[in-house]
């Protein structure tokens, strides 16, 4: 009797933690499709405390098993193989519902290729237009300047530099400057001043600690956005207050070492629908074009050539193609991650920063996407030909 | 199919989970300022017990729950998703709105420093203004949550009510502040 009821609170408990996995990967699906819907805000939610919590679920469940199976192999490997079944029972079941589609020619040859290129098109402009900080955000990374006063052995111990630069657009909020901080420990602060050439009063004044400053890396002095600064010349002063001549920063060679940022109003953006097209038009001519970047915009068109080219090859269409994409596709991704980090030294060398490398980063994933696609289906396709 | 009872009971609860917090949020941090903010934790926190008692109902109860149409699974979910929207675009403008928690003092004559704390004040380089009624007092220090102010010499002795003004001229809840005549602090006392 005692052992009976021993063995049901077992299955009671082993049920409760079946359904609370079970539960837990249905609200972490749902705060992922959230998460990456634009429109959609996030669900309020600690996403690393919840991921904690269900690798603990996880982690028990398995114990649970261990325990269970008393680490009989023949039983573990008999449990596994049951649950592998029933997954490949599922895929099976999804291959077949998307074998019926492929069957039908207007989806196969329009809907999908359309839907895709759709797809590739706004993933492309996404991330064209996300790579500043915000949307309404327009950069100049390319400004002309003018050092006044410079100081070639670096800002130290009251010491200034002085630059002066045109505003080519209204509404100047934030200057970003690229320092060398040589990784010393530093104690110095910074005055960080901006004004407009030929006015006395200062527009903006703050002090940073030099410590906030990341050695080559652009540091955003934001102000209240200046609504009229379209065509005028502004001086921006860098002060040192105290720091030591032995260990001086100063402002980086690496290009560029001097971003204007002009941030826009949403709301007035929006009203007007020419205002809105000029924005995106400067917004995507400001990103710097060049033969790298050009070559960049296709990867996001990949998935649309690999389905047009599997979908023609479909009737002498074999596994071992299909492994073939994929070792293709791991050897590209591997040799873009290593053309970067070559361009990261080589940015070092040439003083020159990739200005294509954040889209460059976000867009190489997709390649990388492909190439479990491609394993998996790989991996299935002698399944479906079963159907 | 069977999962479809755990997601029914999944959506069910992100809809009570969501009602919940964004309403204890409200209500606890712009309705009667109790608290600044809710910690995401916390709301993890509760997300998990209430995933938890949702499994233990499941697991008991799995054979008398009634699994209601796909229609109402995606009502349930549209509604939830569809109104944390809209309770999140609300509550940014909230956001930006001034709020006043505490004075350090309920009365004062000219001189005398006023703290204010609260949230949302803005940026120490976007002060905005501190009134009672319509005299101006003088800004000591301003930040996002904490002023100090200095009573300027009134015109007049009254009993009125503070509040803040932003930068971008938003306006505080307001609290009962008496400028007092110097004259009388004997009475005070």
């Amino acid at each position: 009797m005692r052992f009976m009821i021993r063995l049901n609170l077992m299955k009671k408990i082993n049920e409760i933690l079946n359904q609370l996995i079970i539960n837990s990967s249905l609200i972490g699906g749902i705060y992922l499709l959230l998460s990456k819907l634009p429109l959609i805000r996030n669900i309020p939610l600690d996403s690393k405390l919840f991921l904690y919590f269900y690798s603990a679920l996880l982690s028990l469940k398995l114990i649970w098993v261990a325990f269970r199976l008393r680490l009989n192999t023949e039983k573990i490997k008999k449990y596994f193989v049951d649950k592998l079944m029933l997954l490949e029972e599922s895929v099976n079941w999804m291959a077949q519902k998307i074998k019926i589609l492929l069957e039908t020619r207007w989806i196969a040859w329009g809907l999908i290729p359309i839907v895709i290129f759709l797809f590739g098109l706004a993933l492309s402009a996404l991330n064209l237009l996300s790579l500043d900080e915000s949307f309404t955000v327009l950069s100049n990374r390319n400004p002309k300047i003018i050092l006044l006063d410079f100081n070639e052995e670096g800002l130290a111990g009251g010491k200034k530099i002085v630059i002066e630069t045109e505003s080519g657009e209204n509404n100047l909020g934030i200057v970003s400057l690229r320092f060398n901080t040589f990784d010393w420990v530093n104690t110095d602060s910074l005055i960080f001043r901006i004004r407009e050439k030929g006015s006395l009063g200062v527009y903006y004044q703050a002090v940073y600690p030099t410590e906030q400053l990341e050695d080559g890396a652009l540091f955003p002095f934001g102000f209240l956005p200046i609504a009229d600064s379209g065509g005028k010349t502004y001086l921006i002063e860098l002060e040192s207050v105290s720091g030591e001549l032995e260990n001086p920063i100063s402002l980086s060679k690496i290009n560029p070492n001097i971003v204007l940022k002009y941030k826009f109003d949403k709301k007035e953006l929006l009203a007007s629908k020419t205002l809105f097209l000029q924005f995106v038009v400067k917004k995507i001519s400001s990103q710097q074009f060049n033969f790298f970047t050009y070559f960049l915009l296709l990867i996001y068109f990949l998935p649309l050539f690999l389905y047009l080219y599997i979908i023609r090859q479909r009737n002498s269409l074999s596994r071992e193609l299909l492994r073939s994409l994929f070792s293709l596709s791991v050897l590209v991704y591997l040799s873009l991650q290593l053309l970067v980090q070559i361009f990261n030294l080589l940015s070092r060398v040439y003083f020159q920063e990739i200005v294509s490398k954040n889209y460059f980063l976000k867009s190489i994933n997709v390649i990388l996407y492909l190439a479990v696609g491609l394993y998996l289906a790989s991996d299935f396709y002698e399944k479906k030909s079963e159907f | 199919m069977k999962i479809k009872s755990n997601l029914y009971v999944v959506l069910f609860t992100l809809f009570f989970y969501l009602l919940i917090v964004n309403s204890v949020e409200y209500l606890t941090t712009e309705k009667f300022l109790l608290i600044k903010t809710i910690p995401f934790l916390f709301k993890t926190y509760f997300l998990i017990g209430l995933l938890l008692i949702a499994s233990v109902f499941l697991s008991v109860k799995k054979d008398y729950l009634r699994i209601p149409s796909t229609m109402i699974l995606i009502v349930l979910f549209l509604l939830s998703v569809i109104g944390n929207d809209l309770y999140t675009r609300y509550s940014d403008y909230l956001r930006r709105v001034p709020k006043i928690f505490r004075l350090n003092k309920e009365w004062g004559v000219q001189g005398n420093v006023v703290e204010i704390e609260g949230k949302n004040f803005g940026p120490v380089w976007q002060p905005g203004e501190v009134k009672v009624d319509d005299l101006q007092f003088e800004i000591k220090s301003w930040s996002e949550e904490r002023i100090e102010t200095v009573q300027p010499v009134p015109n007049r002795f009254w009993k009125g009510n503070l509040y803040v003004i932003n930068n971008y001229g938003q306006k505080s809840n307001s609290f009962e502040y008496e400028i007092y005549d110097p004259a009388k602090l004997n009475e005070k006392n």
